[in-house]
């Protein structure tokens, strides 16, 4: 999948594509996958610590995009690879 | 070391190699449990989130499912002070989690942020200026009305959006994830589980559709580990 030459209008604006990428990652890694145990992680008042602080941190994604690139922690490739989401799903031949 | 720290599953007999790092000096090891082998490493503690710990965590699971038929991945954080702590966790969800490694088995998640260019930039939505005070509790509600209105309005297009998309790409994958985005962020995410065989035939599905909707911006990624199809 590419992003397209369409006909359109050209877009006022661009999400960078490498913004998009590294948030999607932190998201699947921090709020996708199985979680075998009961207690992930210690929570304060029911939310937890670590959903506490990734919001705290996509909270400034552009911040934290710039100090992971300063500190070469992104993957070479992590310009190509990206995220998604958990509600609204369907499934087929399972 | 006390404590192991959990990456992802794999069927029996894939074993991480020698040079696989993850957090720690110890390498990634591989434990056999019935129906499983378990990819772990051995921590004295669960390492804290970050950006660069997500990515080292992602690198270990990215491993383990390029090497193996299946790989289901576990979610950042899933530290246990021994292995039968370990082991009785999986047992209590062994029936679903075996099934969920059968499921994902030869497949990969791609994914898909569809963006409307002529929404707010993000930098746009959070630049903007606070409303107004309201001038009486009637315009005060009143906005706030207008509010879930449009928000609703958005999430109603984003799901919409996906309902054709999955329709538009058929058997071409196993499952679609998706999830409206909050404004300045796109319309609305979606995941597919998609078995490696039917990659192309995917990909050239998304690109139809794409053309079809020309007004709207598409960002392709993957494919990744299946962190979405997952118990």
């Amino acid at each position: 999948v590419t992003e397209g030459k369409r006909g359109g209008p050209p877009p006022r604006h661009e999400l960078d594509r490498s913004d998009v990428v590294l948030s999607e990652l932190v998201s699947r890694v921090l709020d996708k996958g199985v979680v075998v145990k009961g207690d992930v992680t210690i929570s304060v008042a029911g939310v937890e610590l670590v959903h506490l602080d990734l919001n705290l941190r996509l909270a400034s994604t552009e911040t934290l995009i710039r100090h992971a690139h300063a500190a070469k922690q992104l993957p070479p490739d992590s310009t190509e690879k990206g995220f998604s989401g958990s509600s609204g799903s369907t499934e087929k031949d399972r | 070391v006390n404590g192991l720290y959990l990456y992802c599953f794999t069927p029996p007999g894939t074993l991480p190699g020698p040079d696989l790092a993850g957090f720690g000096t110890d390498s990634i090891s591989g434990i056999p449990l019935t129906g499983f082998t378990l990819w772990v490493e051995r921590l004295g503690a669960c390492p804290v989130a970050s950006v660069e710990a997500t990515l080292r965590h992602h690198a270990v699971v990215e491993r383990a499912w390029t090497r193996a038929p299946a790989c289901l991945p576990v979610r950042f954080g899933q530290w246990f002070r021994t292995l039968e702590q370990l082991e009785s966790s999986v047992d209590e969800r062994r029936t679903e989690l075996e099934a969920a490694l059968a499921w994902v088995a030869g497949a990969g998640e791609h994914g898909l942020r569809i963006v409307d260019p002529e929404e707010p930039t993000p930098r746009e939505t959070a630049s903007r200026p606070a409303a107004p005070r309201a001038a009486s509790g009637r315009a005060y509600l009143e906005a706030a009305r207008d509010r879930v209105h449009r928000r609703e309005g958005r999430e109603l297009r984003a799901r919409s959006l996906a309902e054709s998309l999955e329709a538009a790409l058929g058997d071409s994958i196993r499952a679609q994830r998706a999830d409206p985005l909050a404004e300045g962020q796109g319309l609305v995410t979606v995941a597919h589980l998609v078995a490696r065989e039917r990659a192309e035939q995917y990909a050239a599905r998304v690109t139809a559709f794409e053309k079809e909707q020309y007004r709207l911006r598409f960002i392709g990624t993957g494919p990744w580990p299946p962190y979405s199809f997952t118990p």
